[in-house]
């Protein structure tokens, strides 16, 4: 579904990513590990189009097609979603209407309808619900004031309005109780299906406990190094990174 | 030399010589109009207004529908004024010299404005208030003739003891000559009393508009002014505000919004006089293209203003490389308990919550709106909607021409 090839980037002139290949198929959850500062983040921020990131070899086809060219909102239209590890505030911007905004601009690029506000409300509010969101957080600003439990919560919220194809996690599990990350894991959980593909990026398996990855690779020092089932998590817990870090 | 005095003799010329006006034109004659040599006109350079040649404009009748336009409400009060002169309404000033001077706003001896106001001023809603919940609303139109004209409009407005009242000021432009204000405002606020006054500028570009506005405050009464600036090649406006006696309170909330070569400045001057009084001023601007833009803002506290609780904040956003903002945020205080806070941040549009917005499918272009009207954010809350549509209204389609 997508293909990575040979990807390479760099930020401010340094490579951070030396060199990816990596296939992500339909229906099926592929997680990345690795250490820090192994490129995890840059390998999810590449892929959503920001900006500060030069890709300076490689492409990245979805369908067939190479997605390196599209601007962000162009990729986020084509299906492709990432939960960022550390959710950014936006004052002064209800969360609501930020949902809407994002919700009817998808649509339209995509060529459907846009949602009328019963339609909208009704499926925020189920969505919503699963995921334990309060509407007095829906009133707020987006993520102003949310603890860090509440943004994972708001991010895989927003995972389930956009109805992506290409599910990016980045670190989700970071910052949360074994409870909260339940919630986020069932939340994910309920989003899979035949025709989506998760690329699940993580530094401990305890994520992994609860999101069941098809397929485990270790990325270190900007390419990947091993690729193996999900005993492979289960295998880097017990030995750490230490055999993977590059000289 | 720190004064220009020939700079002001275009106007000079055209000054009427009454009596009670002396005061004024001598200080014209000595000093000029100010020039960036004085501290607080650093930023802001008149000469350009000096050397207009405008001509102190005379009565004419409006080339436009009244009716037509922008009024808020059907039932408020209305003035309308076309180039200083009242062409609508039922109060007019009454000239009397003692009411005209406000010896405390020239501490620094650089109000050459309002001494030329009171040289040339021609006419002005002198509005008595004395009804609660009374809504006035002004319309001040600059119609552009053959010649460059200069407009002189005062404004007085005091507010009974324990009364509340609203004054909305709008200044439009019919036609595009040049047609410059210099306007001038006396607020008086009696024991307990409370104005919300609403001033916004859409003025045509190739004009100046000067305003200086000068608010005493007594006893527990609260002076609450918003303003919007869209308009004008070249506008400067001066809230000096004194809180005169115990517990009154001032806020000061408003946006400026600049693009082309436009200026805006912004000047604000607090005297806390007396304990437990609070101020507020809330500055935000956003500039475009080579706009330059100017707040100074000061807060003065007195010796016997104890338990004083001033604050300002001014918010810049540049969306343009080759714009420019000038801020001067000043303390001065010579009490001991009091809580004083400032803070000015200049900056672009943070591009991390941009990317943020774009991941999820907005395009850049509306995620850029929406950043843009969260920066204004709650300014304008807690306004009547008869007031706080419009507002949001004009700021929506600047954001969308920019």
């Amino acid at each position: 579904m997508l293909q990575i090839k040979n990807l390479h980037a760099t930020i401010d002139e340094k490579e951070i990513l030396k060199g990816i290949d990596l296939t992500l198929e339909a229906g099926k959850v592929h997680a990345v590990m690795g250490p820090n500062g192994s490129g995890k983040s840059t390998l999810s921020y590449v892929l959503s189009g920001r900006e500060d990131y030069a890709v300076t070899d490689g492409e990245v086809l979805l369908d067939g097609k190479n997605i390196l060219a599209m601007s962000p909102e162009e990729r986020a239209a084509a299906g492709v979603f990432l939960a960022f590890q550390y959710p950014i505030e936006i004052p002064g911007v209800q969360t609501t209407t930020f949902l809407k905004t994002a919700v009817n601009a998808v649509r339209k690029a995509r060529g459907e309808p846009e949602l009328d506000p019963v339609s909208f409300l009704k499926k925020l509010k189920s969505n919503a619900e699963k995921l334990g969101v309060r509407d007095e957080m829906l009133k707020r600003p987006l993520n102003v004031g949310f603890s860090g439990g509440e943004k994972k919560r708001m991010e895989i919220l927003q995972m389930a309005m956009l109805e992506p194809r290409v599910l990016i996690l980045d670190e989700t599990d970071s910052g949360l109780d074994i409870d909260a990350l339940k919630i986020v894991a069932e939340g994910v959980n309920a989003l899979r299906a035949p025709d989506r593909t998760f690329l699940v990026i993580t530094h401990y398996q305890r994520l992994l406990d609860y999101i069941v990855p098809d397929v485990v690779h270790v990325l270190s020092a900007g390419k990947i190094v091993k690729t193996g089932g999900a005993e492979l998590a289960k295998q880097l817990e017990e030995t750490g990174y230490a055999g993977y870090i590059a000289a | 030399m720190k004064y220009t005095p020939a700079n002001a003799e275009s106007f000079l010329a055209q000054a009427e010589e009454a009596g009670w006006k002396a005061p004024a034109l001598e200080q014209l004659r000595t000093r000029g109009l100010p020039t960036p040599k004085l501290e607080r006109w650093k930023y802001t350079n008149l000469a350009g207004f000096a050397q207009s040649g405008a001509k102190p404009a005379t009565k004419v009748a409006l080339n436009a529908n009244p009716v037509a336009l922008p009024w808020m409400l059907q039932t408020s009060r209305k003035f309308l004024f076309v180039n200083g002169h009242m062409v609508l309404g039922d109060a007019r000033l009454k000239v009397v010299p003692d009411n005209l001077e406000s010896s405390a706003l020239d501490r620094f001896g650089d109000e050459m404005l309002w001494a030329l106001n009171t040289a040339l001023m021609s006419d002005g809603p002198n509005i008595n208030i004395l009804e609660d919940g009374a809504v006035f609303e002004i319309i001040h139109v600059g119609q552009g003739g053959d010649a460059p004209l200069l407009a002189s409009p005062r404004t007085a407005i005091r507010v009974a003891t324990n009364t509340s009242a609203t004054v909305i000021e709008q200044f439009l432009a019919v036609g595009d000559a040049p047609v410059h204000t210099n306007h001038a405002t006396e607020i008086n606020l009696k024991p307990g009393a409370k104005l919300n006054h609403i001033r916004i500028q859409m003025e045509a570009s190739e004009r100046t508009v000067l305003n200086t506005l000068h608010a005493r405050v007594a006893r527990d009464a609260s002076y609450n002014a918003h303003f919007l600036n869209l308009g004008a090649s070249l506008s400067r406006q001066e809230y000096w505000v004194e809180l005169e006696d115990n517990n009154s309170s001032c806020a000061i909330k408003g946006a400026q919004l600049m693009h082309g070569r436009q200026h805006m400045d912004t000047t604000v001057h607090v005297d806390h006089k007396a304990p437990h009084c609070a101020s507020n001023q809330t500055i935000r601007n956003v500039l475009a293209g080579e706009a330059v833009g100017v707040f100074q803002g000061k807060i003065h506290v007195d010796r016997v203003a104890q338990k004083t609780d001033g604050y300002q904040l001014c918010n810049t956003l540049m969306l343009s490389e080759r714009a420019t903002m000038n801020t001067k945020p000043e303390l001065e205080i010579y009490a001991d308990d009091v809580k004083c806070s400032h803070g000015t941040t200049t900056g672009k549009l943070d591009e991390t919550p941009l990317f943020y917005m774009r991941a999820r499918g907005i395009p850049e272009a509306e995620a850029r709106r929406m950043m843009l009207l969260a920066f204004i954010g709650d300014l304008y809350d807690g306004l009547p909607e008869f007031v706080g549509t419009p507002i949001a209204k004009h700021v929506e389609g600047w954001l969308n021409h920019v």
